[in-house]
């Protein structure tokens, strides 16, 4: 029997076997299939082609990433936010339980602990509630429409191209444009990749530079105060951020220089289903807000502790050098940093909070750094989970640095180069 | 075979990628997966009980291009095919794309599990003026065909209905005489040595000499109690187990 598979493996059995399988398949399906003769290709089908075309494929993508900007970044994140945030939350919410707890409680420390700067509720529930939920609602049915549509696919195909041009292997853009959902799931797709080269380098990438869906809802919502183009300049630093390391890596040879092209399906383009779009939205926030809210008043509660220890402050101090002289942000944003650690989001809805007080390249710069930063706690479970402690924790020590070497560059650049409207 | 394993209750969701396993899961169980109009949105192994039939558990499956395995997501569906105590087999396939599910058919016919063809996204071909001959295609494959549109919920109670007559199929397709020689051989050595309790030897001769890393873990494990462990479980194998690309194995 070894024998045999030994014989057998050398001729590429699979391969035959499944020619053969091929030939039957197609008398049978040739017998029981009638076509009826069409005159045009559907409409689904020329959108899908349309898609994708060398020259249409990018102005449709900016099309299409202007009108998620627009629903997101303009309308989730000032709109809604405005509504919710500055009217409900600052406006009646946090001043009644504000009075509330004083008056109840007399213990300033407890009062301090619920209802101060880093109070659970007025840092903690208000993140989550104020600012997070209306952003991530919006960008999750943005997604959805564009999941279902079979849009998000076509993405890949795009991206193919691009990567194509430094000769990168193809079927690793998949599970990276899957990552614009959800890291930790993309994390777990790169298993369709053949080797583990490939995998270690997709998850290295992914936990790098591929922000997840509810960090785009916040980086669409910090950028939609300012304008399209810091969102167009964001979304070209991550491009250009995977486009150098990758050809670097292949330069120093870390990935096998064959390329094997993407062979990968696309669905078709459908008009996607309300009833399905809004079933996964409700899915996902659940799912999301079921894991941030204890998270935010995790945080909240280490971020009041640092602050009661002094030690934040003394953070602060510590982080300036790198904070303020080589980012160019206000020593107050070392905090979000610090919150980052424990999630992006967190961190950069922290930026967020002091967006107002930001400038323009200030706001780009901050989100470009924590959107390097280190991916959040369920996607570091995974990488150690799929490679192991030692190999999460050296992507996590190279991550870390990298992405303020990042911004800081980006820092000089967009100081020198951008001139804001 | 010990009492576990003769109730067999798991009926699974097997097919190419995205062509709406996970879809049909849903319309099933009621239990909530991730579903999404791309190739490889699962990766593992879903399970929930039935809502057809209260004995019943359902498994959805990581799509499968071919097999023997390539990559880890495929694996996981060789291993519920290996370690399930499946009742029944349906496989999900693209209706637009019949020469293709079909391929994948062939396939499944050799495994030996009581099969059911559902040819999802019906309205999609219809759109595109295909139109399938479906008792035909039932009364050559010898298995229940059925029409389906999971995202619309037409076809399913057929689908459901259909799936206390799914009996195991003939195999489809008899290969180059080549290659049949060899799989007589190696069947016949599995019949013998490491009977699997629902699958056709048949079926596991097929994947293992492709160079199946599960079916030859499996095999593998199976035969240490029996006389002559070394002899057919190598070293080469379980190295070649570990590594997650799979070349053919020694």
């Amino acid at each position: 029997m070894r024998r045999l598979a030994g014989e057998n493996a050398e001729g590429d059995l699979p391969a035959l076997l499944a020619r053969e399988r091929t030939e039957a398949a197609d008398t049978l399906s040739a017998s029981v299939i009638q076509r009826a003769p069409r005159s045009s290709p559907l409409l689904a089908q020329r959108v899908g082609q349309y898609v994708v075309h060398p020259a249409w494929g990018m102005p449709i993508l900016l099309a299409m990433l202007y009108l998620v900007y627009q629903f997101v970044g303009v309308f989730g994140a000032t709109v809604l936010v405005g509504l919710l945030e500055k009217d409900l939350f600052e406006g009646i919410l946090n001043p009644a339980f504000t009075d509330f707890v004083t008056a109840a409680v007399n213990i300033p420390f407890i009062a301090e602990l619920l209802v101060g700067q880093y109070g659970l509720w007025t840092m903690g529930m208000t993140y989550a509630l104020a600012l997070i939920l209306p952003i991530v609602t919006t960008f999750f049915l943005a997604f959805g429409v564009l999941e279902d549509s079979g849009y998000l696919p076509r993405l890949t195909v795009i991206a193919n191209r691009l990567f194509a041009l430094i000769g990168l292997n193809g079927r690793a853009v998949l599970p990276m444009v899957l990552g614009l959902g959800c890291v930790t799931m993309a994390t777990l797709t790169t298993r369709i990749l053949h080797s583990p080269r490939e995998r270690m380098i997709t998850i290295f990438l992914l936990a790098l530079a591929i922000p997840c869906s509810a960090q785009l809802g916040v980086v669409l919502g910090m950028l939609g105060g300012v304008s399209f183009s810091a969102v167009l300049i964001w979304a070209l630093a991550m491009v250009l951020v995977l486009v150098l390391l990758l050809s670097g890596l292949l330069a120093a040879r870390l990935i096998p220089g064959r390329r094997i092209p993407l062979v990968t399906e696309l669905p078709p383009m459908r008009l996607p289903i309300l009833g399905n779009v809004l079933k996964k939205t409700g899915g996902r926030l659940k799912w999301y807000l079921l894991e941030v809210i204890p998270l935010f008043l995790l945080g909240t509660f280490i971020m009041f502790a640092l602050d009661k220890l002094g030690a934040l402050p003394a953070i602060i101090r510590a982080g300036e050098p790198l904070v303020s002289g080589w980012l160019g942000l206000p020593p107050e944003a070392s905090a979000a940093f610090v919150m980052g650690f424990l999630r992006r989001d967190f961190g950069a809805t922290g930026l967020f909070a002091m967006a107002h007080t930001l400038s323009p390249v200030q706001a780009v710069v901050g989100m470009i750094t924590i959107t390097l930063f280190i991916p959040c706690f369920a996607s570091l479970m995974m990488m150690v989970k799929e490679q192991g402690l030692k190999i999460a924790l050296t992507m996590v020590a190279v991550i870390v640095p990298f992405a303020f070497l990042v911004g800081g560059l980006f820092n000089i650049a967009l100081r020198a180069l951008w001139v804001p409207a | 075979m010990n009492a576990d394993l003769s109730v067999t209750n798991a009926i699974l969701l097997v097919g190419q990628p995205n062509v709406g396993k996970s879809v049909l899961f849903h319309r099933l169980t009621g239990a909530y997966v991730n579903v999404s109009n791309y190739p490889g949105t699962t990766v593992e192994v879903t399970r929930a009980n039935a809502r057809f039939d209260h004995q019943a558990v359902l498994l959805d499956t990581p799509g499968i291009l071919a097999l023997p395995a390539r990559s880890d997501d495929e694996r996981a569906t060789v291993r519920a095919l290996l370690e399930e105590h499946t009742r029944c087999l349906v496989q999900v396939g693209d209706a637009k794309n019949l020469r293709r599910t079909l391929t994948l058919t062939a396939l499944l016919t050799d495994l030996g599990l009581p099969l059911v063809l559902a040819l999802n996204m019906h309205d999609e071909a219809a759109a595109r003026g295909v139109t399938v001959d479906i008792p035909a295609l039932a009364k050559e494959l010898g298995i229940p065909v059925l029409a389906t549109v999971a995202t619309g919920g037409s076809g399913i109670a057929e689908l459901t209905g259909s799936l206390p007559d799914a009996r195991a199929p003939e195999a489809m397709l008899r290969y180059d005489s080549d290659f049949e020689t060899d799989i007589a051989a190696t069947a016949a050595a599995i019949a013998r040595l490491a009977p699997h309790p629902h699958l056709a030897a048949r079926g596991l001769a097929i994947l293992f000499l492709g160079g199946d890393p599960e079916v030859a873990g499996w095999l593998a494990e199976r035969r240490r109690p029996l006389r002559r462990p070394r002899s057919f479980a190598p070293a080469g194998w379980r190295e070649c187990r570990r590594r997650s690309a799979s070349p053919p194995c020694p």
